[in-house]
């Protein structure tokens, strides 16, 4: 068998280490340099769904690092990451066909991005803690430059509140991975291992489990610690937005999902009630913060707090309940959320990216009549809207349905709570198309372009998936669902 | 056969948008091809029994697709009304060209609507009910440039999708007891919840009070839109989720249904009596007529619901076309501007008033047959005094506003209308629709003994019904509305507004939640800069001393030249050294000192204690000779 899974994983890298020698070249070349790397990148992980997705990890590489302390590179795929893996080839594809109108250095930018293809990807596939822990550093640390550097008026401010806030996280998930290594006998950072057996048990699993929970929710984000996220994504460049909403918020809900529910399973099942209340409350308080926004950019970053708070909610569910056929049903609606809400969030960031090139500006109460002046990136926006707020027919509804079809026989009136978050989502994106995309013309957008044919490639992919998705949500829902039945908690 | 008459008009929609030709021709293709295959389904089930069709949809929960005696005789209706409305629209849309959101939205919606009627799993009856909803968003905001549209739109979409959420509850509710997410056939205990949960969703859908508003919002979209929406869809899904549910309803919920159906009845077939805009009042006459439905939902009765829905939607759509007709011809829909217009478009109001009177249910045209199958219907229930009374009231009122809306359009002077181009195509779409009108009555019999479902009859609601109704009839035609309607004249013609509507509950209160939360968001925000400042403080203290530090370690690499000077000296003292030797030793150690200055710290401070440690061996040793 040939080893997809790290030929995919450092594709990448391969790719930063070609841009970087391309110093002199000019700005067009070192971006063909990285969309042809991200494409190829993508063909591998089409490659790997073809190679076959068991229930249980598959083409698993296991080489030998550092024996002394049980480390080594081991990854593996299954279908809990494997939506992931193809999400972040995806979405990172887009991401560097959108910047491809970033002139100022290209050389370092390119390179950047491609540097957290590869740490998204490892920590998707890693299946050692050590491993999974760099791979989560560098994601940080990479994103901290692309805010800092290439972002909006108020990075400074914004690249701090982010590195604050993530540096806070990672300290407490090394704590905890070194709390699993040390709790485990013989120790091992194998995460296999960790969660064919869990280790820990009584208090030092719920510290633990506590840990995993705040570092997490940081990343998810989950009120009251998403404070990071609306400035983060105002300032960051649309791609940089695409990458962090669309990858980088995954890390958490990936984590609730691989870490707390599946290494501390114990502790989750006694405590899931409040996480899925913290759940709850963010979904309903990104909704409504989202409803009060007038920057059109920062209301679709708060709908990710909204639809992250649903997700985490059906994973708390998931870890409640004993019934299989239950919890499958929410996980599935939870591992489903996470690739629709990359997919649909990333297409809205790019098109919000897009509309404020043109527009010079993103307050809503200043525009009018975009549908009109601009109809493809109109109506591309009316259909990402409509997906996320969960219209049936687009990739969010499938996803959200299970999950509370799901829940709801663990958390009856709790979903009946959290309906409402769909109808505020409504409220607002049907607002947002009022302001900014109904109503007549402005005369000082006459002169503006439709989408150009960079927008397009980047964009059109996106708003295609979100319709094949709610279309035919089985297309992913079966791998995921094998995986999710047979989690043997 | 049934997935054929979703998948022509969906191929349709799709067609016009990637070709944007020939789209009025597309449309109405995919509006016959539709009505085709529903014949097929609807023959083939009178021969071979009924037929379901399983598709992947989530894991566990296939979508079905259903061809029974519910389904294929909806499915014929839907596609019979949509096609002859798609051919009054290739007229209605003659001035305008490429409206492709339009005809595509139509085509999308009359996809959506068969998805639903043929559907039997709840997962694609949720997707077609919303995606009716979404089209519906399209239709009205055809001209989203003007804002009473757009506003239009958005009013229609947010109101049913927030008592949607009434069909997602219910669903769940139903899948979880009944272990299957199939429709027909589920025997499952769902309680209060799940039956309050169903209504609430059929309550919006129907444009039922207290959500009846959004109807008469929606008027602003083109005629067209307003008769599809008015007729065999979107405003149908309510009830038709109301027949599938029937036998999960509990005993209260029915009377409810019931209930609603009644006061709905009443509160806006008094609106409809009062609106100065003859669309507007087919809207409220709609709500009304749902009402209807309702009622003999909650009587026990489903059949006589499905009898008069089907009814309905020819007569209602007819009323629709014929006032998109008068609106061509004197630009505005306002009874103020039609004053005898009919008598300018003979034809017309007389298809107008065909449909009309039959609404008002005078034999034998065929709102005659349905009415007194609902009004039967209350009649025999156990809350027949309630229910009947309020059928009755309802067949006054549809015959006063029917009146009125004719004496209206036919008595005073009208200038001449604007030449209509492509008159015919709208006649034709219309005159087809109101031949059902005309001749239907007499399938009716035939129609409802191919239902599972009993349909009552009674002389006793007959002859009540249409007394009553010639009443209303002649009372609207004679007597000025304010005369009778007094102080309730200016509340009706609000549509019953409560405070600011809504628009004005939700709003407020949406403002203060929001206002709140942004000050708990800047609080926030606020909270993590200033630990952040700490931080930052912190490391100001952090570097103020370590530059002590470095000073404190300079200063050691002073006192040590001071003290490699002495050192220097005391060895003049105790050897015996040539002066020269003395010069050349303090600048040797001078420069060395300095060059230590810049050497490590630990370094500095070795050779300083050193240094102590040699000149107090050496003062002692001085001390003791």
């Amino acid at each position: 068998m040939i080893p997809l899974l790290s030929i995919t994983l450092f594709l990448p890298l391969l790719g930063a280490l070609v841009a970087l020698l391309m110093r002199k070249r000019p700005p067009g070349t070192v971006h063909a340099v990285g969309i042809t790397t991200a494409s190829l990148t993508l063909l591998g992980s089409f490659g790997i769904w073809l190679q076959g997705i068991g229930s249980g990890f598959s083409q698993v590489e296991e080489l030998s690092w550092i024996p002394s302390l049980n480390v080594a590179y081991r990854v593996g795929i299954d279908g809990i990451s494997f939506p992931l893996v193809l999400l972040t080839a995806i979405l990172f594809l887009s991401a560097l066909i959108f910047s491809a109108k970033i002139r100022e250095k290209a050389n370092a930018y390119v390179p950047l991005v491609l540097l957290m293809e590869t740490a998204c990807l490892g920590v998707f596939m890693s299946l050692d803690l050590f491993l999974f822990y760099i791979f989560f550093e560098v994601t940080l640390v990479g994103m901290y430059f692309i805010i800092a550097k290439w972002g909006h008026a108020g990075r400074r401010k914004a690249s701090m509140m982010f590195f604050l806030y993530t540096l806070v996280g990672s300290l407490i998930l090394l704590l905890c991975i070194l709390s699993l290594y040390f709790g485990s006998d013989p120790h091992t950072f194998d995460m296999r291992a960790l969660i064919a057996e869990p280790v820990l048990s009584g208090s030092i699993a719920a510290v633990t489990f506590l840990g995993f929970c705040l570092a997490f929710a940081i990343k998810t984000p989950l009120f009251p610690l998403h404070s990071w996220l609306p400035l983060a994504h105002t300032e960051a460049p649309a791609a940089g937005s695409v990458i962090l909403a669309g990858v980088l918020l995954k890390l958490g809900t990936y984590g609730f999902i691989r870490f707390a529910m599946q290494m501390t399973p114990e502790a989750f099942n006694r405590y899931a009630a409040w996480v899925a209340v913290v759940a709850l409350i963010s979904a309903i308080y990104g909704a409504l913060v989202a409803l009060g926004q007038k920057d059109i950019k920062r209301m679709v970053a708060y709908t990710s707090i909204n639809h992250m708070g649903y997700l985490v909610f059906g994973v708390a569910a998931a870890a409640a309940t004993s019934d299989l056929a239950v919890r499958s049903l929410a996980l599935d609606g939870a591992v489903l959320q996470m690739f629709s809400h990359g997919i649909v969030t990333g297409s809205l960031f790019l098109l919000v990216g897009a509309l404020q090139d043109k527009a010079g500006t993103r307050d809503m109460n200043a525009m009018s009549g975009f549908l009109a002046t601009t109809p493809v990136l109109g109506w591309l926006f009316v259909v990402a809207a409509f997906a996320s707020l969960g219209l049936p027919g687009l990739a969010h509804f499938p996803a959200e349905f299970q999950i509370f079809l799901g829940s709801f026989e663990v958390y009856p009136v709790m979903v009946a709570i959290i309906l409402l978050g769909l109808v505020i989502t409504t409220g607002l994106y049907l607002r947002a198309i009022w302001k900014v995309f109904m109503g007549e013309k402005m005369e000082k957008y006459a002169a503006v372009h439709d989408l150009g044919r960079r927008e397009m490639w980047a964009i059109w992919p996106l708003i295609l998936i979100t319709i094949l998705i709610g279309i035919f949500p089985n297309s992913l829902l079966n791998l995921i669902n094998a995986t999710t039945t047979a989690l043997g908690l | 056969m049934q997935i054929l008459t979703i998948i022509l008009p969906l191929t349709a929609a799709l067609l016009i948008l990637i070709i944007r030709r020939w789209r009025a021709g597309m449309a109405i293709a995919g509006g016959v091809g539709s009505l085709i295959f529903a014949a097929v389904s609807f023959w083939r089930l009178q021969s071979a029994g009924q037929s379901e069709i399983l598709l992947p949809g989530l894991p566990g929960f296939p979508v079905r697709f259903l061809a029974d005696q519910l389904s294929s005789q909806l499915g014929l209706l839907v596609a019979f009304v949509a096609t002859f409305i798609l051919v009054y629209a290739r007229g209605y849309f003659a001035e305008e060209k490429d409206k492709t959101q339009f005809w595509a939205g139509m085509s999308l919606f009359v996809a959506a609507m068969q998805t639903l009627v043929y559907s039997n799993d709840w997962f694609s009856f949720i997707t077609a009910w919303e995606v009716m909803g979404f089209a519906s968003w399209l239709l009205i905001a055809t001209h989203f440039r003007e804002s009473a549209a757009a506003k239009g739109a958005l009013k229609a979409f947010l109101l049913t999708r927030a008592t949607d959420m009434g069909l997602y509850l219910g669903a769940i509710i139903v899948i979880i007891a009944s272990g299957s997410s199939a429709i027909t056939g589920a025997t499952a205990e769902i309680g209060l919840w799940g039956g309050f949960a169903f209504l609430i969703a059929a309550m919006g859908k129907s444009a039922q009070v207290p959500f009846q508003s959004w109807l008469s919002a929606a008027m602003k979209g083109p005629t067209p839109v307003s008769a599809l929406l008015h007729s065999a869809t979107m405003v149908a899904a309510g009830v038709i989720l109301m027949l599938r549910v029937f036998p999960l309803l509990p005993q209260s919920v029915l009377f409810c249904t019931g209930l609603v159906g009644g006061i709905t009845i009443l509160i806006t077939g008094l609106s409809a009596m009062s609106f100065g805009d003859v669309k507007k009042m087919l809207a409220a006459s709609t709500s009304s007529h749902f009402g209807f439905m309702l009622l003999a939902i909650g009587a026990g009765f489903p059949g006589a619901a499905l009898l008069h829905l089907v009814a309905h939607a020819f007569m209602k759509s007819s009323l629709f076309l014929g006032a998109g007709i008068f609106q061509h011809g004197y630009a505005s829909t306002e009874f103020k501007d039609l004053r005898g217009s009919g008598r300018k478009l003979v034809f017309s109001f007389i298809l107008f008033a065909v449909a009309g009177i039959s609404l008002a249910g005078i034999p034998p045209l065929v709102g005659f047959w349905s009415k007194d199958a609902v009004l039967a219907a209350a009649e025999k229930s156990p809350h027949h005094q309630l229910f009947f009374s309020m059928g009755l009231l309802g067949a006054l009122f549809t015959g006063i506003y029917i009146a009125r809306a004719l004496r209206l359009l036919w008595k005073g002077e009208a200038s001449e209308p604007k030449s209509v181009p492509r008159l015919n195509w709208m006649r034709v779409g219309m005159g087809v629709l109101v031949l059902v009108v005309l001749g239907g009555g007499f399938f009716m019999e035939h129609t409802a003994k191919l239902l599972d479902w009993e349909v009552p009859k009674s002389t006793l609601s007959q002859i009540l019904g249409v007394s009553y109704a010639l009443a209303g009839l002649a009372i609207g035609w004679w007597v000025q509305t304010a005369l009778y309607l007094g102080p309730v004249y200016r509340w009706a013609k609000q549509g019953f507004r409560v405070g600011k509507g809504y628009a004005g509950i939700a709003g407020t209160s949406a403002m203060a939640a929001e206002y709140s939360l942004q000050r708990v968001e800047s609080a926030f925000t606020n909270g993590v800069f200033r630990i952040g400042r700490g931080a930052g403080a912190l490391a100001d203290v952090i570097v103020a001393f370590d530059r002590l530090w470095e000073n404190f370690n300079l200063g050691f690499g002073r006192l040590y030249v001071r003290m490699s000077a002495m050192f220097s000296l005391m060895d003049e003292w105790g050897f015996e050294t040539s002066i020269e030797d003395i010069a050349y030793s303090i600048k040797n150690f001078g420069q060395s000192g300095r060059k230590l200055q810049s050497g490590l710290v630990h370094r500095e401070l070795m050779l300083a204690v050193t240094g102590v440690g040699v000149v107090l061996v050496l003062l002692g040793l001085w001390l003791w000779m």
